[in-house]
């Protein structure tokens, strides 16, 4: 099957967030990125040969991934502090209350 | 009264006004339509994506029902709840208490030698060559000094074989040995025999009965399945264990012996016969073991996805029997359901290697073989019978407790497999009820660490998560059976 090319506006999502994206379809595709300009990354999608997967299905769930890993990080983002301070309380030597 | 001790609701809600923070989440879908989403601790919430979404983006509406429910389950915080990264912070350490008190269980491997011909067995040797095969008295007192050294008060010494009672005079000198070192150590003591019961004598329970010492045997169903998955010759595998159960549970009681399967080709879609047989035999519990990868599967190359899917399907097929036959009124209880459901509704983290992180290998079990090699874990033994060494730490007549517990072959795979930093696992939210098993992704990937989208352990261990929170949230009657098994009521 002929591979697909997606164009992803890196104002909304960045590298790191299509490459998680990515990795999680990867028992279905190949995955090739090129950053094409400022604000585009381009995705080069192969499907696998033993996948039987229509290539919008394919896209459907690529899209959905990204959705997942966005709010993903905005979630690692925003309690950065609080997981720092969970793990300090939870490694501490010394007791944690009173 | 109460207006005098209490503050008024009101005033509670006055902190809420100023908005929340979000806590650390992962969220993970259930089905096509719901979510999971859990805490660092691993409390977790079944949930449709526009809450996830609304929680995120701020949008929860102060003094809901969500609201507070997500707030009393630190998802979220606010001016009135700050003290919450610090109750998080204790559960998440009781959580990870056991690790402290690492290496609870000592398997002795006291010989080779078995009566069985079994096709998946990888350390068996048919052989009346006991000098090659058997420990000697050197390595079990050197192992045995090096089970005290392991930090946990609570120390299981289970030996393993081949057929342990081909060599009981190992076994009789080790148990004595434990026995004298722990008057001055005062550990919780305890000792297993791992045994197919074909060699029990009256002598034999005898010592056992002094000793205080346990059985754990081998019952894959009725007669026809066991017996093919356990061939003997004289084809009496099967009569000769029942027998065995029999007579432990006579001379030593009825807890004296418990059962375990282990699931083959043979086994799958016959979870209905198998279960049968551990009713008629009286056992209030039966383990779904998975299939092992430990043998000719992992030898042509590839165990992964696929025989986790048969065996998720065998499983669920046995579960769904298990909860009817509760449903009628007779308590049997599936055992890796209630390890998982520990993990997910208490604050207990039951010590099962397989769901470990960091790995329990060598920090939950360690095997001490007859000629001295230690490995982390019996699977790394099996390993190393199919010619691959990789988990072996050293030897008990050359190398010292610190030199075998940090050495790398333990070290590196530990550190390399900790769930929360592995891709996939990190954003995970059945990861507080999961683990990492470096040897298992070694040998079915050649990589300790291993690829999660692939990897037939995270589909079982995940089919499993999601089956069990689907039974809780779909079958209140089922849920109630669940709880019981978490709560050990």
């Amino acid at each position: 099957m002929d591979p697909i090319t997606i164009k992803i506006d890196s104002r909304v999502y960045t590298l790191d967030v299509v490459q998680r994206a990515a990795f999680r379809c990867t028992d279905l595709a190949s995955f090739d990125f090129s950053v094409a300009s400022d604000c585009e990354i381009s995705v080069v999608i192969t499907i696998k040969s033993s996948v039987a997967l229509n290539p919008s299905d394919l896209c459907s769930r690529f899209q959905n991934e990204l959705l997942d890993q966005q709010l993903r990080q905005t979630i690692a983002a925003e309690t950065k502090i609080e997981r720092d301070l969970i793990l300090a309380y939870a490694f501490s030597n010394t007791k944690l209350l009173g | 009264m109460l207006a005098k001790r209490f503050n008024s609701l009101s005033s509670y809600r006055a902190s809420e006004a100023a908005g929340y923070k979000l806590l650390p989440v992962r969220f993970t879908p259930l089905d096509s339509v719901r979510y999971v989403l859990s805490n660092i601790a691993g409390e977790y919430r079944v949930v449709t994506r526009d809450v996830i979404e609304a929680l995120v983006s701020k949008k929860i509406q102060a003094g809901s029902e969500l609201y507070d429910d997500l707030k009393s389950g630190h998802f979220l915080y606010d001016a009135d709840s700050d003290i919450a990264a610090q109750l998080l912070g204790l559960k998440y350490r009781t959580k990870l208490g056991r690790i402290a008190q690492f290496t609870g269980l000592h398997m002795f491997v006291v010989t080779l030698r078995c009566d069985y011909t079994c096709q998946y067995c990888q350390v068996s040797r048919q052989t009346e060559d006991r000098a090659a095969f058997d420990m000697n008295s050197q390595v079990a007192e050197r192992s045995v000094g090096l089970v005290f050294q392991s930090p946990s008060h609570a120390i299981k010494i289970e030996f393993q074989g081949g057929e342990p009672l081909l060599n009981f005079e190992s076994i009789k000198y080790i148990v004595r040995l434990a026995e004298e070192r722990n008057k001055s150590e005062k550990r919780d003591l305890q000792f297993v025999i791992a045994s197919n019961l074909s060699m029990l004598t009256d002598e034999i329970l005898e010592f056992c009965d002094v000793h205080g010492v346990y059985f754990s045997t081998s019952l894959d169903g009725p007669e026809d399945i066991h017996n093919k998955n356990r061939p003997r010759p004289g084809r009496n595998g099967y009569a000769l264990t029942v027998a065995g159960i029999t007579k432990i549970r006579e001379r030593l009681g009825v807890d004296r012996v418990s059962a375990l399967m282990t699931t083959t080709e043979a086994s799958l879609g016959r979870c209905r016969d198998i279960i049968d047989e551990y009713v008629f035999r009286g056992f209030h519990s039966i383990f779904l073991r998975p299939l092992s990868p430990y043998g000719f599967a992992a030898r042509a190359g590839h165990f992964a996805r696929y025989d986790a899917e048969r065996w998720l399907t065998f499983y669920k097929e046995g579960l769904e029997y298990i909860l009817e036959l509760n449903r009628q009124g007779l308590p049997l209880m599936e055992t890796f359901s209630a390890i998982v459901l520990k993990k997910m509704l208490t604050p207990q983290n039951p010590p099962y290697v397989d769901l470990q992180s960091p790995a329990g290998t060598a920090i939950s079990a360690i095997v001490y073989n007859y000629d001295g090699d230690v490995y982390v874990a019996d699977e790394g033994r099996m390993l190393a019978e199919m010619g691959d060494k990789t988990f072996r730490l050293g030897n008990v007549l050359v190398d010292d407790y610190p030199a075998l517990i940090l050495s790398d072959a333990l070290l590196d795979p530990l550190e390399a497999s900790v769930a929360q930093s592995v891709p996939i696992c990190s954003d995970c939210a059945f990861l507080p009820f999961c683990g990492a098993d470096p040897v298992y992704h070694h040998t079915t990937q050649g990589d300790a660490v291993g690829n999660r989208i692939t990897s037939g352990f995270c589909h079982r261990n995940t089919g499993i998560f999601r089956h069990l929170i689907g039974l809780m949230e779909d079958s209140p009657s089922d849920k109630e059976t669940l709880l019981r098994w978490a709560w050990g009521r």
